[in-house]
């Protein structure tokens, strides 16, 4: 009676010690006794395709403003960066991250794939196989399932959406959360256990291939977050999320790292780039993206505190944006874009790339912003010394990772 | 069996291709039959937005052929009365884009609209507690204002009807806000037309989506409708689309979903609603008459108007060829020059389809190696539309789709070529393409039985189906379809939601199922009226109680797990318990088993 050893369970966890908690709860209970903190990955996707160019503007190229005439960001209001580059003013909260020497840029990155569907290009990126559309695993959950350290929280992945995006399906069990406050099962009466209990026991039983693994990772998850009060969380260090998707999502995640649940890679994603019209330049569509976007990471880097250097987050979009503006002042699918890096390992307050210009013969197919360094070589950096992960061929596939080609972002 | 048998011989005897089909596909391994019962059940799975009371015995008694022929001639059902009723007080539904656009301004119309509607909020504020006051006792006063909201409700439905009008009439928006989902829809949007009329266009076409789901009797047409309209998706909150939205699905899309797929694809390239979404309003050769014009008169170096690609993208790679449908950069911006011109008649006033050649690239364009010749004006628009809605490759792709939809998540490549190849053959007749589904072995494949996980839409109109519920007010309904992870209209890229069932299984939506699976069998979503003692049909302990709803609910014995636990917890609670059936309906609709159609 398999189903009756689930009720035990249950019944039995409020009572009894460590010796009847399920394995991933003794040894994650095991690790943080030996003071055994993990690294931490956050990836952070901006869906649509964010104009790079906008974002970290090469305002030292003369073509910037002449290609642009109406959305360019004029060079009185850009934050300076180094000369050559400058912040967009929106990017005001990622500025001192900056100026700390936390945060770093890569310009001129992406996908080499041709393609400009948004849908293709975000499946590649998150795949970490460009190109190939048959990969059904993210490079993210690749990453950890090469970890040695393995079986630990059913919490070692977390998605802040609705659902696991392609990023972090695969082998390791990935739980979705969208929100904090409305995960848990059964209500408050005083029946709740009983149905909790049933659906948990309902599911780890089912023949049913994709529901039964799914049930269980979240009932381990519930499980583990039964202690969380998300309601009355405060934010550490007066740090203020601007209470949108992106924001709300790191207080969430921010949340979930403090309460030392186990989680190695996390995953957010925030949408609105794809800017075809009226992008505007200082003010406008996208100075409001990009607003809430280094706002929320500001807020996040203020509230993890001391937790800092145990994280490193990078940011990636599907693919640039058109050098020149389009017909309605906005600008149309491209080639090559920036990320970022921040963490406490990160030699931050540089851009990062070889830069390759934007006259017609340096642009990418005579329209976009060429690429200098694949996408993956900045993951594989990350993956490499921040996760300690080795095995670079198991992450990205059919790619040819050579540490020689790291831009060295990160402190060895 | 004896009943099934006899059943299965009556239907060779219909003869027709759909029964030698479902014998062919039956025919290698006996084991894998669906039984007769299992054949009506699937075809309701897949057809319907879920099996309701009466259902059934409905396909019994017409014969599963004929009652497939009815869903696909919807002219030839006649429609339930109740639809009519529940969509009356959506008066949104009805009206032109010119109307919507009267009554629902944009610009400074709106700020002005907003300010008013602000101010009169807080002055009502103000002026509520004296006028409700004249209008009640204090007893009647308290009773209206305090308690939970369902509790308010039933006090001021108790009301007599010309005192609880002008109640609600006079109720400040701090006492109205927690009524909302609770209220009777037409008095729902009589408050909300008052305090913030702007979300009225949204919230009509929100519930009216669920309200037909639940209750149309033409239900292949309405899910074929959200099928086209996620094929062809636009955003809600993208702006002027908030009010074309609605006018887009019911002109566009709706009448063009059991007819060519060429008139789908024109009216789509023709509403203002898709023009806004994908910009190609804004389209224009910089170098036409009118932009010409516009820069003798513009300040030297202001920059003017031109090609905006992301119509010409997107036709070709999500609602015609597929993104390997062999196209190239080059025929973007060829598509996107022949579509240039094609553009809004006043957004804001009349928002109607305008053709301007002012605006138009009048050069020769080469679009899949066709070249479309030099002067053909709106015409190089409507052939680019006859290339794309005749080629194979979007054929395959519409054939794919659809029967990833409707079959399963990675469809047999043999029954979309042969789908495809209806689909060529008749000129993109999209009913004769779902005939052709429907009539292949592969459709009745026991493998396929009820082997597609439902989306969070599905999950909840099945429910409600299942248990014969009432809707009063679906609001609530579609904020739960929203936290399983599909707010509806609001799927933001042009992709649309993912056909695959297995792409909605994320813990998240799991447990929004699993709450909402026991909030509405205890009957505790607002606006939606659940009888489940009446479901049991006087069966009030197990086991009997237990088999009862596993027949009304699931159509068939549950799962052995389900069956199980659900024993194991009837077992601990005290027999005929009076919540007994609730919560035993509520864990069949959170069971893995109810999660699957």
């Amino acid at each position: 009676m398999t189903t009756r050893r689930i009720f035990l369970k249950n019944s039995a966890m409020a009572m009894v010690g460590i010796g009847m908690l399920p394995k991933w709860l003794a040894r994650s209970a095991y690790a943080s006794a030996v003071g055994g903190r993990k690294k931490i990955l956050v990836a952070i996707f901006q869906r649509g395709a964010a104009d790079g160019l906008n974002v970290v503007v090469p305002y030292g190229e003369e073509s910037y403003y002449k290609l642009r005439p109406s959305i360019a960001i004029p060079r009185a209001e850009l934050l300076n960066l180094d000369g050559f580059f400058g912040f967009h003013p929106a990017l005001a909260g990622l500025k001192p991250l900056w100026d700390q020497g936390h945060l770093a840029a890569l310009h001129a990155t992406g996908s080499p794939d041709p393609t400009r569907s948004h849908f293709d290009a975000q499946d590649f990126m998150e795949s970490g196989t460009p190109g190939l559309k048959s990969t059904d695993d993210g490079w993210l959950n690749r990453a950890l399932s090469l970890d040695p350290n393995a079986g630990a929280s059913p919490m070692r992945a977390v998605a802040m959406s609705a659902q696991v995006p392609m990023t972090l399906q695969g082998r390791v069990p990935a739980v979705a959360i969208n929100n904090l406050s409305a995960f848990r099962v059964g209500g408050a009466g005083p029946q709740a256990a009983l149905v909790g209990d049933s659906f948990e026991a309902m599911y780890d039983q089912a023949a049913d291939a994709v529901l039964r693994p799914a049930g269980r990772d979240t009932f381990e998850a519930l499980g583990l977050l039964k202690q969380l009060d998300p309601r009355s969380y405060q934010p550490a260090n007066g740090a203020i999320y601007p209470n949108q998707q992106l924001g709300n999502s790191l207080k969430q995640l921010a949340q979930l790292i403090k309460a030392d649940v186990g989680v190695e890679v996390a995953f957010a994603d925030v949408g609105g780039w794809d800017h075809h019209v009226n992008e505007g330049n200082a003010q406008g569509q996208l100075a409001n993206s990009l607003r809430q976007f280094g706002d929320a990471i500001n807020a996040f880097w203020t509230d993890l505190g001391e937790r800092q250097q145990d994280v490193v987050l990078v940011t990636m979009s599907e693919f640039g944006r058109t050098v020149h503006e389009n017909g309605n002042r906005g600008t149309d699918h491209g080639h090559a874009n920036v990320m970022f890096v921040l963490g406490g390992e990160v030699q931050g307050g540089k851009v990062y790339g070889d830069w390759p210009g934007l006259s017609s013969q340096q642009l990418y197919q005579e329209r976009d912003l060429a690429i200098t360094t694949d996408f993956r070589d900045v993951l594989s950096e990350v993956v490499r010394r921040h996760l300690g992960v080795t095995q670079l061929s198991g992450v990205f596939p059919g790619f040819d990772v050579n540490p020689a080609k790291f831009r060295n972002f990160l402190r060895v | 069996m004896v009943k099934a048998a006899v059943r299965w011989a009556g239907w060779t005897l219909a003869g027709g291709a759909l029964a030698a089909a479902i014998l062919a596909a039956q025919a290698p391994a006996a084991a894998k039959r669906l039984d007769s019962q299992q054949q009506i059940v699937q075809a309701l799975n897949r057809l319907t937005w879920g099996i309701a009371p009466g259902d059934i015995a409905l396909v019994q008694r017409l014969g599963l052929k004929n009652w497939i022929q009815q869903q696909l001639h919807p002219d030839k059902v006649v429609e339930n009365p109740e639809l009519a009723d529940a969509l009356a007080p959506l008066a949104t539904l009805r009206m032109s884009p010119a109307e919507m656009m009267q009554r629902f301004p944009f610009g400074n119309a709106a700020k002005n609209a907003r300010q008013d509607a602000a101010a009169a909020n807080r002055k009502e504020e103000t002026d509520a507690q004296a006028k409700l006051a004249g209008l009640l006792t204090p007893e009647q006063l308290a009773g209206i204002s305090t308690g939970n909201p369902r509790q308010r409700v039933m006090e001021i439905e108790s009301l007599p009807a010309n005192t609880r009008e002008a109640v609600l009439a006079a109720l400040p928006r701090s006492l109205a806000q927690p009524l909302n989902p609770w209220l009777p829809l037409a008095q729902q949007r009589e408050l909300v037309a008052r305090m913030n009329p702007r979300q009225v266009v949204a919230l009509d076409l929100l519930d009216s989506k669920v309200l037909r789901a639940v209750y149309t009797n033409r239900q292949l047409e309405d899910v074929l409708t959200d099928f086209w309209f996620n094929h062809f998706n636009i955003y809600i909150r993208k702006n002027l689309d908030r009010n074309l939205i609605t006018p887009y699905e019911r002109d566009a899309i709706r009448p063009h979903v059991l007819g060519k797929f060429s008139d789908l694809l024109l009216a789509t390239a023709e509403s203002p609603a898709m023009m806004f979404y994908l910009d190609n309003w804004q389209s224009v050769d910089p170098d036409s008459l009118a932009m010409r014009r516009r820069r003798a008169v513009a300040k030297p170096g202001a920059p003017t108007p031109g090609i905006n690609e992301n119509y010409g993208r997107e036709i070709m790679e999500l609602q015609t060829l597929g993104v390997n449908g062999g196209y190239t950069q080059k025929d973007v911006t060829e598509v996107a020059r022949c579509f240039t011109g094609w553009t809004i008649l006043q957004p804001r006033q009349r928002a109607a389809f305008y053709y301007n050649d002012n605006l138009h690239d009048k050069g020769a364009k080469l679009v899949l190696g066709r070249v479309i010749p030099a002067g053909g004006g709106m015409n190089d628009g409507l052939a680019v539309i006859q290339i794309l809605a005749h080629s194979p490759a979007t054929a395959h792709h519409i054939s794919y789709q659809l029967a990833q939809r409707f079959v399963a998540d990675e469809p047999p490549p043999a029954l979309v070529n042969r789908m495809a190849s209806t689909f060529l053959q008749s000129d993109g007749d999209l009913r004769q393409v779902m005939e052709t589904m429907i009539n292949s072995p592969e459709f009745w494949q026991s493998t396929y039985y009820r082997d597609k996980v439902k989306s969070p839409l599905e999950m909840v109109v099945s429910a409600v189906r299942a248990l014969g519920a009432g809707v009063s007010n679906p609001t609530r309904l579609t904020q739960v379809i929203a936290s399983m992870g599909q707010p509806l209209y609001a799927k933001e890229p042009p992709t649309g939601y993912e056909n695959v069932g297995a792409a909605w299984v994320s813990s998240s939506g799991l447990i929004a199922r699993l709450n909402f699976a026991m909030q509405l069998a205890r009957d505790q979503v607002p606006g939606v009226q659940v009888d489940v003692d009446a479901l049991a049909a006087g069966a009030t302990a197990a086991p009997g109680l237990e088999q009862k709803l596993f027949q009304a609910l699931l159509y068939e014995q549950a799962s052995a797990s389900t069956r199980s636990t659900i024993e194991r917890a009837v077992a601990s609670l005290p027999n005929q318990a009076p919540a007994l059936p609730v919560q035993i309906a509520g864990l069949v609709l959170g069971s893995p088993d109810f999660q699957r159609r």
